[in-house]
């Protein structure tokens, strides 16, 4: 049983982990394509967030740190999948790999212009855009200068710009 | 590249975040109580007399969590001990040297089955694939504490307790295991096990009448982590190679084999 300290802290904690969780599923899958994966991750890094919560780290820096730690597992989870989805037709031919963005329902044009960037330009467009980091802040995040930061964002900015051009409206309007 | 711009692709990509998306606060808690009673088991574990962990990894699916933890665990021997013999490869089976670095209390054997003809028949999922584990007859303690220059072979039969883990399980689930007494068998599996140890209709049936076998499924989606306990209580306790590994032999003349156990696949 626990205590009413016990009890605040898992409640505090669960606020913590509903304010966090859709931003980070949504933007750790967009750099990753994979929603399930990044699901697993987060969950897996706010479960290793709850010692740094009891000890009463500042919420931002967790936040910061269960980002890294998600990102993290995210990337090893899906690198691993991609092995597995690549020998698995060979091992076991009824079996069919279910990929990525299948289940997303996105807008395909987004989704497409999102996975034809290389990996950094990705991670870095998502964490900028979607979870409003600073470049100094990013380049902390991913071990990158500041300047790399800076080349991916405006390659990446330059060319999601353009293969959206056609559809932004179109977006734009699914979302409003 | 105007703030229009950076605004244009700022919305069309905050669009694509799902607005509905709700934590699963009940498997994040179940995640915290499974790392702490983890961590109570690590503690736990380096006080039982002599224990034999013996980790057969099953998976020849490259990507498999046990695919991935033998490189894990094989990294982390390369890294933190000089002159450990590491043998990575994918081709044939892995011999793990891990020199003790304390008195040794607990012994853990590593036998990957990697890809190869004999061992990853191409079937379905729910075929029960055709082959035998080698049997758990000794494990070879290689200690760097003394200058023993030789590993120290010791028969199973000389453990008090023998927890058989097999990783990722639920892919190939062994038609035939010989041990020389009784063992804990837990299976590992993170997508499969659940539905495929019961349902390939394996059975634990003793030659002696005896059923001194648990078994125990084990279903946690983190039992990848598990293992990953596993890989890490290795590294302090040291150990071993696997001794009498042939996929063909039938064990059941081996002397210190008390209670012969098998697996039948119906």
């Amino acid at each position: 049983m626990r205590g009413k300290r016990g009890r605040r802290e898992w409640d505090a904690f669960d606020e913590f982990c509903r304010r966090e969780y859709p931003r980070l599923v949504g933007s750790i899958g967009l750099i990753v394509g994979n929603i399930d994966v990044a699901a697993d991750a987060v969950s897996e890094a706010l479960a290793r967030a709850w010692k740094r919560h009891q000890r009463g780290e500042d919420p931002e820096v967790l936040g910061a740190w269960i980002r890294v730690v998600a990102l993290n597992i995210a990337r090893s989870q899906h690198r691993h999948r991609l092995v597995e989805e690549r020998h698995l037709p060979r091992l076991l031919p009824t079996v069919r790999a279910n990929t990525d963005h299948e289940s997303w329902g996105l807008s395909v044009d987004v989704k497409n212009a999102l996975a034809e960037l290389p990996r950094r330009q990705r991670e870095v467009a998502v964490l900028h855009f979607i979870l409003d980091l600073s470049v100094e802040r990013i380049g902390e995040d991913l071990g990158l200068a500041p300047s790399t930061v800076k080349t991916s964002l405006q390659r990446a900015r330059a060319r999601l710009n353009t293969a959206l051009h056609d559809r932004v409206g179109e977006v734009l309007n699914d979302a409003s | 590249m105007t703030l229009h711009e950076d605004d244009t692709v700022r919305d069309a990509l905050v669009a694509l975040i799902p607005t509905d998306l709700e934590p699963p606060l009940d498997r994040i808690h179940a995640r915290i109580e499974y790392r702490r009673r983890r961590a109570r088991t690590r503690l736990a574990i380096g006080s039982v007399a002599l224990v034999a962990l013996v980790v057969v990894t099953l998976s020849t699916l490259p990507g498999g969590s046990a695919h991935r933890s033998l490189y894990v665990t094989n990294r982390v021997h390369r890294t933190r001990h000089a002159g450990t013999t590491v043998v990575p490869t994918t081709k044939r089976p892995v011999t793990t040297t891990i020199p003790a670095v304390a008195p040794t209390t607990a012994h853990v054997v590593v036998v990957p089955t990697f890809p190869t003809a004999t061992t990853v028949p191409s079937v379905a999922p729910t075929t029960v694939p055709q082959f035998v584990l080698p049997p758990l007859t000794s494990v070879s303690v290689t200690p760097t504490t003394t200058k023993a220059p030789a590993p120290t072979t010791v028969p199973v039969a000389a453990y008090e307790r023998i927890t058989l883990i097999l990783d990722d399980s639920g892919l190939h689930v062994p038609q035939q295991i010989v041990t020389a007494k009784q063992v804990d068998i837990i299976f590992l599996d993170q997508r499969t096990s659940a539905t495929s140890v019961p349902d390939t209709g394996v059975r634990v049936t003793t030659n002696d009448g005896q059923s001194g076998v648990i078994l125990r499924p084990y279903h946690d989606p983190d039992c990848c982590a598990w293992f990953g306990a596993i890989g890490t209580i290795m590294h302090p306790l040291g150990v071993v190679n696997f001794q009498g590994v042939d996929t063909a032999t039938n064990y059941s003349d081996i002397p210190n084999l008390h209670t012969t156990t098998k697996f039948v696949a119906s």
